[in-house]
């Protein structure tokens, strides 16, 4: 697994629950790894055992964790850089979530080796869209819910306010379902295209 | 009003969604309309009624920055930067308008930024809507921006990788209890001192009844002993001499004299 993927991981739970907390979490998991490297690679067999490690520590089931950690990537002060990135995406939340088609692509461009799951917005009406992940291999599903928290927290990014489900999972693909019920329903948070993340 | 006998306003429309950044000139080189990013460019934020040449300045080829001049550069790639400051460097081509018989003549001035982009799009407040859609510009600035991160990153993890190497290096040549340097370390030191044929003195220490304090009082007392030890060398040398334990109970000074070993200060370890 993509060490920027387990250092998210990390983060999250070290910036939400404290540094005590993740060692415990490690340490009941057997992790002799517990700081990860962005820009290494691990054993995939680490990013579950975090997984399941976080969830039973919070009593949560892993969807919640994993839908926390996408909300965490895109709000917290601490990976601003990334809101930054997606908000490159569009000057709207409809025009944001069409941009995703291309974020598997977006994110080689960065980092070559992080290889991301295909997704494809389709639009059922005005206000109602699905958005199916992809997933290959024959790994637990959990993208799809990583990317509930994640668009749920850049809707409120750009002011919109919209209702997410994931809608479950079948071999191969996840499915969540997303109702935007107002394209601006708030100010959302400003992006300047000049300013920098620090 | 009319360009080469075409209506600017509604020729204007057009450029402003096809190319945000154009400005179209009348035959005597004014400018009758701009496009929304080429406004914001602008002092006031209104260039209309401005000769081209208060706007901007022809940087290659150098011409003269009359019409004529400029029409005959019609097809080529130009180079501008901005009149005033911050002096935005700008690359642009310019096409003339098919003019009717009879009317004035005219042309569209297509600009953009080159690799001045990223320092323009924070100096002008320029938002995804001052770019065409199909202009590359968003996912240029988008490529800087996850570029730096991924560097910092690399950067990030090359400071803490040079952190670990120094302080291996150093445990390799620390003796762990006493903190002095170990053989390893006094070896080069040695061996340096003796090639450059510099005065030095080295004096060997060895621990009396050493063997008697561990057995009587345990090793802790033991070890304590040695740090004590340690802690008078260190004290009584000066910080450029090398200081090193090895084995356990013996432990070398040696120290780099300028004027010949006259008076050793052993009385202050011993």
């Amino acid at each position: 697994m993509h060490g920027l993927i387990n250092q998210a991981i990390e983060r999250f739970a070290r910036g939400t629950y404290g540094n005590g907390f993740w060692e415990e979490v490690c340490h009941g998991q057997g992790l002799p790894v517990r700081r990860f490297e962005a820009m290494q690679s691990y054993d995939p067999d680490v990013t579950e055992a975090m997984l399941d490690g976080l969830a039973k520590a919070l009593g949560k089931a892993r969807g919640e964790v994993l839908e926390d950690i996408g909300t965490f990537l895109v709000s917290s002060p601490s990976t601003e850089a990334l809101r930054r990135l997606l908000r490159f995406g569009g000057t709207g939340f409809v025009d944001f979530l069409y941009s995703l088609d291309d974020l598997p692509a977006r994110v080689r461009l960065a980092v070559p080796e992080l290889d991301l799951p295909q997704m494809e917005l389709r639009e059922h009406g005005a206000r109602s869209f699905s958005f199916v992940v992809r997933t290959e291999g024959a790994g637990k599903p959990w993208f799809g819910h990583v990317m509930v928290g994640l668009l749920r927290a850049m809707a409120d990014d750009y002011g919109a306010l919209v209702v997410l489900e994931h809608m479950g999972a079948s071999p191969g693909r996840e499915i969540i379902a997303i109702m935007l019920l107002e394209a601006s329903f708030a100010e959302g948070k400003s992006f300047d295209l000049g300013a920098r993340a620090s | 009003m009319r360009i080469a006998g075409l209506d600017a306003d509604k020729l204007g429309a057009v450029l402003d969604t096809l190319c945000p950044m154009h400005v179209l000139l009348d035959g005597t080189g004014h400018i009758r309309h701009a496009g929304p990013a080429m406004r914001k460019l602008s002092p006031g934020g209104a260039p209309v009624g401005l000769h081209l040449r208060e706007l901007l300045d022809l940087r290659r080829p150098r011409a003269s920055d009359r019409m004529e001049a400029l029409l005959a550069l019609a097809g080529r790639k130009l180079h501008f930067a901005l009149r005033m400051p911050p002096r935005t460097e700008l690359k642009g081509v310019l096409v003339p308008l098919p003019a009717e018989d009879g009317a004035e003549p005219g042309a569209v001035l297509n600009l953009s930024f080159g690799i001045s982009i990223v320092d323009a799009v924070r100096d002008f407040a320029l938002t995804s809507a001052d770019f065409a859609a199909t202009d590359l510009a968003i996912e240029m600035l988008y490529l800087v921006e996850a570029k730096s991160a991924a560097m910092e990153e690399l950067r990030r993890l090359n400071t803490r990788l040079d952190g670990a190497r120094i302080e291996a290096l150093e445990a390799s040549v620390t003796d762990k209890l006493t903190g002095l340097r170990n053989r390893r370390a006094l070896e080069p030191v040695l061996a340096r001192m003796t090639e450059t044929g510099m005065d030095f003195a080295l004096m060997h220490l060895d621990l009396d009844h050493f063997k008697h304090v561990n057995d009587t009082y345990g090793h802790a007392a033991g070890d304590a002993v040695l740090q004590a030890v340690a802690g008078r060398l260190t004290g009584g040398t000066r910080a450029r001499d090398t200081r090193s334990a090895s084995g356990g109970t013996s432990s070398c000074w040696c120290c780099r004299t300028s004027r010949g070993p006259r008076r050793w200060p052993s009385w202050r370890i011993v």
